[in-house]
């Protein structure tokens, strides 16, 4: 009995649970900085109020994630050319006379020869946060050559350090992430990342900006590389607000918002849609995102469900609701029995994934089967005739669904439309500006449908079967995974996938739990060098 | 519990009988047999002008108001007059305009015609003769003879409506209608509309306390100058279903009784103060004393009709003549000294104690309204980013 | 790409050390009295660009009925009708897909421009023809190549070394300007040059950056430090351009720095685009005569082309899905509005080049514009008979006014043919079924 008892009392003392897999880590990236974490960085590193105005190479978006198309981009000429003059620009205003006393640990000598100390001192300081590891000698040395030559040509210390730091800012180690692999000793013959590559990623995952000064030191200071210490890292960055930072960036990504920047509605059809409205619909979810999963620590799933949002003036001109606050946001809650519950019926889906004048059951089915659920949907073929499917006034055919169900039962199409349209068409009652709608032409609007035989009745329940599919979670741990490392799961993180999925369960879908599981992980900083096979794609996406 | 929702068309038996059938079935008195809670109506004015009228001929036969360039080119020899009429003289005819004993004086708001009207000659200002003109009948009679004016008004003439009816008030057209650039489709009435979509001022109009949409002797009528300005979509059309402020400052909420009538409202009269702005060319208040609204509330949620009352002259004429300054004049066609002297002549309300002479002058604004949401604020902070708490009086 | 500063420096030698431009335009002292050639019997620099316009023609509408020379002009070409001359236009060519997908408003635009048709939708497996182009003939002006386009998305260039490098376009009239004719431009017909000492500064950044090279070399697998070696690519471009600032250019003639366009809105609205679209064709025409660059790219409206009327809303792509043909017009009279407006857009381009007045002729004739869409009629997304147009004579190489009727040959023949005709050393270009060495003969002068 008393065995028994130790027994039980030892496992409990383990930890409840069961252990991370082994796993061989994926391979090590190097990844060119989002426009989003470029500017973030300069603003950290130089002060919110630098200004940072230039065209950077578009971000590429590959295999649904631009998080993973940072591994495949380069710069380009006319990109060079951006970032050596937003460099030599950000620069000029660091050390402009306004900046330059909070930015300088030193005095020259004197202002206007060089002054070699001083200058490495600053270049050797800022430079650690912008390669985001101490520089090189050699790296230093030659930043600092270039600040003297300057400062003589031009007769001016400043001036002259401008040019040093601008090389820091242009050059690729700010510009890309690096990430470096060294020979991990508790498990001989096999790799990691080293400390500041550790620090690296969990920054960028955790904040989406550069690792801070007390980040960097930790990494100096061999604390990553013990349990313990990366922990209280990890914890340190879970409880700070920048948290929403990083958690929006994800969903920002994932759920494609890039694409409101191409998003056009007919004025005519839909004239309270404007750009105010676009940009205050992307915020509205990601409030919603950040108020269930961070503030609130809810269910991942409830995301679909939830009928708690938030309110601009803009947003209530569309929703036909009254909003208090002038300027910002406010807290709503639709009542029990509004339409409006759930992720999908909100306008930052809705809209973004409709035509300019209507809506498309297609469009919205395609984007819960790729963003949602990780489901590969195949292209269509080249010589479509949509001009039945389009004909919005056909007397005939009144609704969507009847234009659809006329083009669904060619057999060609079926294949593909029917993993599509039934889940477009439960929402139909919103139209391609999001508004709620009665009926359509005169007819009312039949929303209901399946999902992975989970039937649906209205967009509501449609919401409730997401939150039941357990594709949903298995493809939020996958998209998080692949934005936080930039790459697929390889065969050999196969088994730990498995085990974040299931830990995610019993985590009770909480996002910050599953970050905090990735941020502490053997996996997360374990590289295999030669990646063994190709990326796994068909199980996990 | 079960909330008995309040009847349609209320008579006090059928209280009565709702009532018995609550306490009937063992349920609790309902709390609007008290008082009825009603629904709220809110618009913001989507346009709104003076209610001009083109009567032909007949308005003005004596030709349209002179502009002071025009007065000052008239009294000069015809050889003097024909030189600085030339395209190419126009910046000395000002600089001669402005200067001193000129007819427009030196500077802004120092001693010039419009800044002191009394102080300068200038012809009178021509005025509607014809008899027929829109507006409202303010004083309840047809007629208002000298001795037998109503009271707080002076004997004046009345017009006619275009559709008819007798006794309209608007003597503010009488005095401004010959003037170019208050004629029906002139500069004003087309400031008046455009400055509305541009976001210059807000009008809001709240029904609270409704029952019956249609008819409804009782109800609350708010009008109310929001700070807020209105959305519009991509053709500069006011988008309806905004959220919009009343105004923090009390000057500017004016509220008063009114009642539905087969669908159109009327209120009692109350003194109404309204924001105006105009591109920078004026910055001022429609100061409308016994200011009275008839509505047609329509069956798609919009609404038309107008605004009668009476305009305080000095505050008019300090707010709109004054403010537009001497360059304005000659823009829309007047002379200050005529104007000032046209209005008071004609003002027909308010008669000062002490010299009995009337001190505010009958108008009408025709306006349309579409839906909108009126926001009060709460007794919690909501001004800008991120309030936690938000209520609203619906 | 390598740099030829050895025969640069020995040139530099043979003139006795004073900077001489070799491969830079040309010093006016070379040409003869008539500006038209070397003395020594050479040419003026000729120039190549690409120009495209999104969701084809209507073939009926846009296809002469006769070849060769002197061919008539259907209602679709009217816009080129004052330059028939200057223009060769090819119909008939097809783009070979060897069984992939049709992708919609991509597969047959990228098999035109580089040869083979993707296998993914979004893949580019071979750099575009202005790339290669530019790898032979834009290594000697300040800005290697020029991409601009008129709908407002800079994603929206067909300028592509591969799916990961696509140079993106300008947008803004405005900002195309300051990036030209801003602070940094060094005017070619100045009296005065004094080289900015902060260009040498410069100059010492980028040389210290590419001494990182050696360190990404030593640790990075094949594919990432193809990356690199591109951004090690770009520093080195900016270096050049840098390098050129530093030496007085040699005069233009027909070089006259414009006035700065307003700053104005862009998007997909038609207006806005031709708007924008004219202000850019100027800025380009007089980039070139001011030698500023010899390779540009233009995109008018995109593949799927985004155009709308103002204040109406279906675009016309969806108008080449959606309207049904009118049965007594035989077509889509509003995507059509639209394909017109598209070749007005082309016929103002064409006439914007003609405009400039360059040795005894002007700029259209030492120009190659290689002008095509993706598609031939956008409804049924065919790629048989994708629209090609040659327009100015580039220095006497090529000929125009005529009409080739391609007879179902792989399209790559004209990007072979233009290749060549602009002097990249190719004898065989494309890929599977459109793979292809035999050039079209009528088009070589």
């Amino acid at each position: 009995m008393r065995r028994v008892i130790a027994f039980a009392t030892l496992a409990l003392l383990a930890g409840c649970g069961p252990s991370e897999p082994q796993s061989s880590g994926g391979p090590p990236a190097i990844r060119r900085l989002t426009e989003a974490q470029y500017r973030q960085s300069i603003a950290d590193i130089f002060g919110p109020d630098i200004k940072v105005s230039g065209r950077f190479d578009p971000d590429m978006r590959t295999d649904g994630l631009l998080a993973v198309g940072t591994g495949r981009v380069t710069v380009t000429p006319s990109g060079f050319e951006q970032y050596e003059a937003m460099a030599r620009n950000i620069a000029g205003q660091a050390l402009d006379e306004k900046h330059r006393d909070a930015a300088m640990p030193c005095k020259p000598a004197s202002a206007r020869v060089p002054d070699d100390a001083c200058a490495a001192q600053f270049l050797g300081r800022v430079g650690r946060l912008l390669f985001r590891r101490p520089l090189l000698e050699s790296e230093l040395k030659a930043q600092v050559e270039v600040a003297n030559k300057a400062t003589q040509t031009l007769g001016n210390f400043y001036s002259g350090l401008e040019f040093g730091l601008a090389g820091l800012i242009a050059a690729p180690e700010f510009v890309f992430r690096e990430e470096d692999p060294e020979p991990d000793p508790a498990h001989p013959g096999s790799q990691r990342l080293t400390a500041y590559s550790k620090a690296q990623r969990l920054s960028f995952l955790l904040w989406n900006t550069a690792p801070d000064d007390e980040l960097l030191a930790a990494a100096a200071r061999g604390e990553l590389n013990d349990k313990a210490g990366l922990a209280r890292q990890a914890d340190r960055l879970i409880a700070s607000p920048r948290l929403n930072d990083g958690v929006r960036a994800f969903f920002s990504d994932m759920l494609s918002f890039d694409a409101f920047d191409d998003l056009a509605k007919d004025s005519v059809i839909y004239p309270k849609f404007n750009i105010n409205v676009a940009n205050d619909a992307k915020e509205q979810t990601l409030r919603t995102i950040t108020d269930l999963l961070i503030t609130q620590h809810g269910d991942y799933r409830d995301l679909f469900t939830t009928r708690k949002t938030f309110l601009s003036r803009p947003l209530g001109l569309v929703y036909r609701l009254p909003v208090e606050t002038r300027t910002g946001f406010e807290p709503h809650e639709f009542a029990e029995g509004d339409p409006h519950a759930g992720l999908l019926t909100e306008i930052s889906f809705l809209a973004l994934h409709s035509h300019p004048g209507r809506s498309s059951a297609t469009l919205r089915g395609k984007a819960v089967r790729e963003l949602l659920l990780c489901q590969i949907v195949p292209a269509p073929p080249a010589n479509v005739n949509f001009s039945i499917v389009q004909d919005t006034n056909n007397p005939q055919f009144k609704t969507a669904r009847d234009r659809l169900t006329a083009h669904r039962s060619n057999p060609t199409c079926a294949g593909c439309h029917k993993i599509m349209d039934p889940i477009g068409l439960g929402l139909e009652a919103f139209d391609g500006a999001g508004q709620f709608r009665d009926g359509e032409n005169g007819a009312p609007i039949d929303a209901s449908g399946e999902i992975d035989g989970l039937p649906f009745k209205d967009a509501a329940s449609l919401g409730n079967a997401l939150h039941d599919d357990p594709a949903t979670p298995a493809c939020l741990v996958t998209d998080i995974y692949r934005y936080a490392s930039g790459h697929d799961p390889v065969p050999g993180e196969k088994d730990w996938m498995g085990y974040l999925q299931k830990q995610f369960a019993a985590d009770g879908y909480r996002l910050p739990d599953l970050l905090r599981r990735i941020a502490v992980s053997d996996d997360f900083y374990r590289i295999s060098p030669t990646p063994s096979g190709k990326p796994v794609k068909e199980a996990t996406r | 519990m079960i909330l008995v929702q309040t009847a349609r068309s209320e008579t006090p038996a059928a209280h009565y009988a709702l009532a018995l059938a609550a306490i009937g079935a063992g349920l609790m008195l309902p709390a609007w047999s008290t008082a009825s809670a009603g629904t709220t109506k809110g618009f913001v004015v989507t346009a709104m002008e003076y209610a001009t009228h083109d009567g032909g001929p007949a308005d003005c036969p004596g030709g349209l108001a002179m502009s002071s360039k025009d007065y000052y080119l008239q009294n000069l020899p015809p050889a003097e007059r024909e030189r600085l009429s030339k395209g190419e003289n126009v910046k000395e005819l000002f600089k001669l305009l402005y200067a001193p004993g000129g007819n427009l004086g030196p500077g802004k708001r120092t001693h010039n015609q419009c800044a002191d009207p009394t102080d300068f000659q200038g012809p009178p200002l021509p005025t509607i003769q014809g008899a027929v003109a829109d507006g409202m009948n303010l004083d309840g009679r047809n007629e208002s003879t000298p001795g037998d004016a109503a009271p707080n008004t002076c004997a004046h003439q009345k017009f006619t409506s275009p559709t008819g009816a007798p006794g309209i008030d608007n003597q503010f057209w009488r005095a401004m209608g010959c003037i170019r650039g208050y004629r029906p489709d002139a500069d004003i009435v087309k400031y008046q509309n455009a400055n509305i979509p541009g976001g210059e001022y807000t009008v809001l109009i709240e029904l609270t306390g409704v029952d019956d949409i249609r008819n409804d002797p009782d109800v609350q009528v708010g009008i109310y100058a929001s700070p807020d300005r209105v959305t519009v979509d991509a053709a500069q059309n006011v988008l309806p279903d905004s959220s919009l402020s009343v105004p923090d400052d009390p000057r500017y909420r004016a509220v008063a009784h009114g009642r539905i009538v087969d669908g159109v409202l009327t209120t009692d009269p109350t003194d109404v103060r309204l924001k105006y702005k105009s591109q920078g060319y004026v910055d001022t208040d429609y100061y409308i004393k016994g200011a009275r609204l008839r509505l047609e509330l329509k069956p798609d949620g919009t609404a038309k009709g107008m605004l009668g009352g009476y305009y305080d002259v000095e505050t008019f004429y300090d707010g709109f003549i004054r403010q537009a300054q001497v360059v304005t004049s000659v823009l829309l066609s007047y002379t200050c000294p005529g104007v000032y002297g046209a209005l008071n002549n004609l003002a027909d309300a308010y008669p000062d104690a002490k010299t009995g002479k009337c001190t505010a002058i009958s108008t009408a604004f025709r306006l349309e309204a579409i839906p909108a949401f009126i926001i009060h604020p709460t007794d919690k902070t909501k001004t800008a980013q991120d309030t936690t708490q938000g209520a609203v009086n619906r | 790409m390598s740099m030829d500063f050895g025969r640069r420096t020995l040139l530099k030698g043979m003139m006795g050390g004073g900077a001489v431009m070799v491969g830079l335009p040309l010093l006016d002292c070379f040409l003869n009295t008539n500006g038209t050639a070397l003395a020594a019997g050479g040419r003026m620099p000729v120039r190549f660009g690409t120009w495209f316009w999104g969701c084809g023609m209507t073939p009926e509408r846009f296809v002469p009925h006769t070849v060769g020379a002197n061919y008539d002009i259907p209602v679709e070409l009217k816009a080129i009708e004052p330059f028939k001359d200057q223009v060769t236009v090819l119909t008939g060519f097809q783009a070979l897909l060897d069984g992939r997908s049709n992708f919609p408003h991509s597969s047959g635009n990228i098999a035109v421009r580089t040869g083979s048709a993707p296998d993914k939708p979004g893949e580019v497996k071979a750099p575009t023809i202005d790339v290669l182009i530019g790898d032979v003939m834009g290594t000697d002006t300040r800005f290697r190549s020029l991409e601009m386009m008129a709908t407002g998305d800079p994603k929206h260039s067909y300028s592509m070394r591969n799916a990961a490098v696509t140079n993106p376009s300008e947008v803004s009239p405005l900002a195309l300007y300051t990036r030209i004719f801003g602070p940094e431009f060094q005017d070619p017909n100045s009296a005065d040059f004094k080289p900015d000492p902060r260009i040498v500064l410069r100059q010492s950044v980028l040389s210290a950056i590419k001494d990182h090279r050696d360190r990404f070399e030593a640790k990075l697998g094949s594919a990432d430090k193809a990356r690199l070696d591109q951004y090690f690519t770009s520093v080195r471009q900016l270096e050049q351009q840098l390098d050129l600032q530093l030496q007085k250019p040699p005069p233009a003639e027909a070089c006259s720095i414009p006035k700065s366009p307003p700053d104005g809105t862009v998007g997909t609205d038609i207006e806005q685009a031709t708007r924008n679209h004219k202000l850019m064709a100027e800025l380009l025409a007089m980039a070139l005569a001011c030698n500023q660059t010899k390779v540009f790219n233009v995109v008018f409206s995109d593949s799927a082309s985004s155009l709308r009327r103002t204040g109406s809303s279906t675009n016309h792509h969806q108008l080449t899905h959606e309207e049904q043909i009118d049965p007594a017009l035989g077509y889509q009279p509003q995507a059509t509005w639209f394909v017109e407006q598209s070749l007005a857009a082309w016929g103002q381009f064409v006439a914007t080049l003609a405009a400039v007045k360059e040795g005894d002729g002007t700029l259209l004739d030492n120009t190659l514009v290689f002008a095509q869409s993706d598609t031939q009629f956008a409804k049924t997304h065919s790629v048989v008979g994708i629209p090609v147009m040659i327009a100015g004579k580039a220095g006497g190489r090529v000929k125009t006014g005529i009409h080739i009727a391609g007879n179902g040959d792989p399209i790559s023949r004209i990007g072979l043919t233009v290749q060549q005709i602009m002097g990249v050393t190719v004898d065989k270009w494309g890929t599977q079924s459109m793979q292809t060495g035999k050039s079209i003969g009528e088009l070589i002068a």
